[in-house]
């Protein structure tokens, strides 16, 4: 289980999300925290997640500005 | 500008005169080689000293107290004030003796990284002992090797727990974080390298004339005098009794761990010195075992890190933020704290400085009802009231120095 | 009916307490499952009236009346070759009972055992002390005398050893609060410039995050510098800071950028 702050990437941090994802062995629990900026990233990084073949686990609003998901492969 | 005071000259580093030519000296609170605080009043004739009263307690925080207000969790951190130069060592104490208390039964992955936390806090605080006791009688290039030989473990400890000298890094169950991957490489890396380091340093002291002048025949201290002052750890090994509570008593996986436990019969300076290089060796072949156990913990997916106890310990960081049950069960653990069985434990664990013990009388509360720790060092400063009358002054900065007392732990 | 919470224990406890939980109790085992253990206890019933008895965490622990403690520990440390006194130490019952429950963990190396030698005391009394047996219990009763105020009569040196030597109360009794008393809180201050210079002096500021922005001598105010103990107004201009970074005064002379290495190795 490993965690990922991409709260520093603001919007663009798809890529480096998917370069994480594309890291991770079968199995293996990844939780991300980045920044909800227009309520679109949580969107997207659902379809990321679902492209690159992860289950979503959970996806919840970490606070006023933060959102966070647990995916697993 | 030396304020008119109430106060009677009792505390002031002030020498005394006395008819009989007795003379009084502070080795004071401040002083370059006293290890910390410690205020030893000698009583002097000429430069021998007649009696010697070790004086305590500019340190003491009151962590006893303190522990009986903070829950069990809380007061990890605090266990690394204690022994602060292995600090490791002082929170896998509390930790052994809470999951004694409860019956936990710890995973074997984070058994194998704790054993390489403990050793390398082994080998931190040896190097630590070699530098400042060097330095104290005069090996400067000593202590400036000991303290680089550190810096390479502080980097491996900080990559793991993110301090260098309070590590916190062990929990009550387990171990928080897996170990980085750096740290095979870079801890195997400090190893091949430790041999050829510990020979050094004894080529710079062994045959040093004036270390073995200072060092031979000074502070001996006798096997019934080193039982009967509750000496544990090398003071004890170095006066002829061959306890180690590793080797005796062993928890975690020391059992399965092929080491030797040096003692000697000398007692004096010397004695202990060897002790501490030996230790060092025995350490580095320890932590060679324990990579091997860790590939071998990888090898067969072991990955859990920290005991399953829902009441006591709460659940992987996926099931809190996955599964309600664990959640609520984590947040009434973080708020209110365990709540361990009513009881009582005492467990000894052999930290650098000698036998670690914790006794905890818990009623049922989250807050531990009483807490004892037994430091070693508290006892090694006492036996310096038998052990000095008869030295001389710079017998007595050898002398401290081979205590390798701390004073975090012995004013607690 | 609100419950009722003992005074006289002042120590933090739960706030929330489930009315009808008992805790459960680490088990305890009786002394007969290990040998060594039983031996050791007969041979100390045969001489000394044992109160109790039992194994618990691998660990014996007897009670004994608190007379003749001195005896059995002596008995322990020749008969029973239990070769070390590690700890000796008291827990605080008087909210319960008026009462100490005083502990002596022995160890003995060559049976590899440790056994926990426990007494009740009442309030006030005092304990023979068992220096003469064990050097160990010199600190170890100054210690006791001076956390919890119980004297060890025939010691040596009966003083306090962690607190001064004329610190009144016993700090790790369940009365004495977490943050000290009154005594302790103006210790220094008595001592050194008498009661009379207390309220100049006023309370030891214990916040250690307290910032007074009056105060130029203690507290140094970014942005807007003032000379060392000058009468601090809002209105001052704020001072300007030149970094490097951003074009402002180069700090090192003769830095060349194109002769440096960047070291990244941490083994370096």
């Amino acid at each position: 289980m490993k965690r990922y702050d991409l709260r520093h990437l603001k919007d663009n941090f798809e890529p480096r999300m998917k370069e994480i994802l594309g890291t991770h062995k079968a199995g293996e629990v990844a939780i991300f925290l980045f920044e909800i900026g227009d309520f679109s990233a949580v969107q997207k990084s659902a379809d990321i997640v679902k492209e690159s073949g992860y289950e979503l686990m959970n996806s919840l609003k970490f606070n006023e500005v933060d959102w966070t998901i647990v995916v697993k492969k | 500008m030396q304020v008119k005071n109430r106060l009677t000259p009792f505390f002031e580093n002030i020498t005394f005169d006395r008819d009989d030519n007795e003379l009084i000296l502070n080795f004071g609170p401040q002083h370059p080689s006293a290890h910390g605080q410690l205020r030893l009043m000698l009583h002097l004739q000429q430069e021998m000293i007649v009696k010697a009263h070790p004086d305590i307690g500019y340190l003491h925080r009151g962590m006893e107290k303190m522990a009986e207000n903070m829950i069990y969790n809380e007061f990890m951190p605090t266990t690394d004030r204690m022994d602060y130069i292995a600090s490791s060592s002082n929170n896998y104490g509390f930790a052994l003796a809470v999951e004694k208390l409860i019956g936990l039964e710890v995973p074997r992955r984070a058994k194998v990284i704790r054993m390489m936390l403990l050793e390398i806090n082994r080998l931190m605080s040896h190097l630590f002992w070699l530098a400042t006791t060097a330095l104290d009688i005069g090996a400067m290039t000593v202590f400036l090797f000991a303290f680089r030989e550190r810096e390479y473990l502080m980097d491996i400890i900080e990559g793991y727990c993110g301090a260098r000298l309070t590590h916190a890094a062990i929990r009550i169950g387990g171990v928080p974080l897996d170990i980085q991957d750096t740290f095979i490489a870079q801890l195997k890396a400090f190893l091949d390298k430790l041999p050829q380091n510990i020979k050094d340093y004894e080529d710079l002291l062994d045959s040093n004339r004036i270390w073995r002048m200072r060092m031979e025949g000074v502070g001996h201290i006798s096997t019934e005098m080193a039982l009967s002052w509750g000496c544990t750890g090398p003071m004890l090994r170095a006066s002829g009794v061959a306890w180690d509570i590793r080797k005796e008593e062993p928890y975690e996986l020391y059992d399965e761990v092929k080491f030797d436990v040096p003692y000697s019969d000398k007692g004096d300076n010397f004695a202990r010195y060897r002790i501490y290089m030996e230790e060092m060796r025995q350490s580095a072949k320890i932590l060679y075992q324990t990579i091997d156990m860790y590939e071998e913990t990888v090898k067969n997916n072991q990955t859990e890190l920290m005991a399953h106890a829902p009441q006591y310990i709460s659940a992987p960081k996926l099931d809190i933020m996955t599964q309600n049950y664990s959640l609520m069960q984590h947040f009434v653990l973080v708020t209110q704290g365990m709540r361990p069985p009513v009881g009582e434990v005492y467990v000894a664990t052999e930290s650098p400085k000698g036998e670690l013990g914790y006794y905890i009388n818990s009623q049922g509360g989250p807050y531990p009802y009483r807490l004892k720790l037994r430091a070693p060092s508290f006892w090694h400063t006492g036996i310096l009231t038998d052990l000095l009358p008869g030295h001389y002054i710079p017998d007595v900065v050898s002398i401290i120095g081979t205590t390798n007392i701390v004073f975090g732990e012995v004013d607690r | 009916m609100r419950t009722y919470k003992p005074k006289d224990n002042v120590q933090a406890k739960a706030y929330y307490t489930d009315r009808f939980w008992v805790a459960p109790q680490v088990p305890k085992s009786d002394v007969a499952e290990d040998a060594v253990f039983a031996a050791d206890l007969e041979a100390l019933k045969s001489k000394f009236d044992i109160k109790d008895a039992y194994i618990q965490v691998e660990q014996m622990v007897v009670y004994i009346n608190p007379c003749d403690n001195f005896e059995v520990i002596k008995f322990m440390r020749d008969e029973l070759e239990y070769t070390q006194l590690s700890e000796l130490s008291a827990i605080d019952w008087i909210a319960k009972s008026n009462q100490f429950e005083i502990f002596y963990q022995m160890l003995s190396m060559k049976k590899r055992k440790r056994v926990r030698i426990k007494m009740f005391i009442n309030n006030g009394e005092a304990v023979n002390s068992v220096e003469k047996l064990f050097r160990s219990a010199d600190w170890s009763e100054r210690e006791m005398y001076d956390m919890f105020g119980i004297v060890a009569n025939g010691h040596p040196f009966m003083k306090r050893i962690l607190m001064p030597y004329d610190w009144q109360g016993f700090p790790l009794l369940k009365t004495y609060p977490l943050e000290g008393d009154e005594f302790a809180a103006w210790y220094e201050v008595d001592k050194i410039y008498g009661k009379e210079a207390r309220d100049i002096i006023g309370p030891e500021l214990r916040d250690t995050a307290r910032v007074d922005r009056y105060d130029s001598e203690r507290f140094a105010r970014l942005g807007f510098e003032i000379p060392y103990g000058a009468e601090v107004k809002d209105d001052a201009a704020p001072t300007v800071q030149s970094y490097q970074e951003e074009g402002g005064v180069f700090m090192i002379k003769k830095f060349d950028k194109e002769t440096s290495v960047v070291i990244d190795d941490p083994q370096r």
